[in-house]
């Protein structure tokens, strides 16, 4: 295997595993606050899955030498349903 | 404008076109179970808060601690499988199988402590997506088993092998990893 092909891989499984942790520490780490409505660590934790997803999307499944207009569908639908889920989670927070 | 036109002829649609149509057919199903799951905590969060401290968080991270590792590994084969290492390419298949099974094994271990403490399907409506989610996941991972024996079999048959198989093969299982991504963040991590 290359070692630049495979170098690159490994760090991008590091910086994952480094998001991962980093939403679990968020998840996990704050006492007796741990589970009530908390719109920080909402907002902290969805983005860094949308980060992970678009990095798996453009260094796994290789987006990144995909033709423009492939990679503007894999944008549009990600930042769609991120949205989405997003307002939904402010609307409740509102009602 | 001949720039961008030259950049595009050089750029190629990672494995094959169909399996394209299918994950984007998946993420609009799995897209409206995740919106589904919203509604249903917009209009009952305080119970959805609490049942979400019975899961474990330990758990769903190493859920998705493995799943991303396996990515990597069924990447590497691609690359290797690309390089015409095929033996190395075989093994990092069956590397990604032992994740799948790993994960699948590690799941079942906590539905069943999940069942022991009492919390099963009908419960309340939290427990009946998270079973639900989980469980649809799982079969995604099962059928990525079918996927992987696919790409095992190219590997190992010169004559009917296409790097363009086993790349789909490999986007079906990045498939599998990015839509558990959500799902942890969703299940057990937001708040």
């Amino acid at each position: 295997m290359s070692t630049t092909t495979d170098k690159r891989l490994m760090i991008v499984c590091l910086v994952l595993t480094g998001v991962t942790l980093l939403s679990w520490w968020l998840g996990a780490s704050h006492g007796h606050h741990a589970f009530s409505l908390n719109a920080g660590i909402t907002c902290g934790v969805i983005l860094m899955a949308a980060l992970k997803v678009r990095v798996i999307a453009w260094e796994f499944m290789e987006l990144n030498h995909a033709p423009v207009k492939m990679q503007r569908v894999a944008d549009a639908a990600l930042t769609s349903i991120i949205t989405v889920l997003l307002v939904l989670y402010f609307v409740g927070l509102a009602a | 404008m001949t720039n961008a036109t030259t950049l595009n002829t050089e750029r190629s649609v990672p494995g094959q076109i169909d399996i394209w149509y299918f994950v984007l057919i998946e993420v609009v199903i799995f897209s409206s179970y995740f919106i589904t799951y919203m509604l249903y905590r917009i209009w009952n969060s305080d119970m959805f808060l609490q049942s979400q401290a019975h899961l474990s968080q330990n758990f769903g991270a190493l859920n998705t601690v493995i799943l991303l590792v396996s990515s990597w590994l069924i990447a590497r084969a691609v690359q290797a499988a690309r390089e015409h290492k095929y033996e190395a390419a075989e093994k990092l298949v069956f590397m990604t199988i032992a994740c799948g099974v790993l994960f699948i094994a590690s799941k079942m271990f906590e539905w069943s402590s999940k069942i022991g403490e009492g919390f099963e399907l009908s419960t309340n409506q939290f427990f009946s997506f998270y079973y639900f989610l989980t469980g649809i996941h799982v079969l995604h991972v099962l059928i990525g088993f079918v996927f992987l024996s696919v790409v095992i079999y190219q590997i190992r048959t010169p004559h009917r092998r296409s790097i363009k198989v086993i790349e789909s093969g490999a986007i079906y299982w990045h498939m599998v990893d990015f839509l558990w991504v959500i799902i942890f963040a969703l299940l057990y991590v937001m708040r």
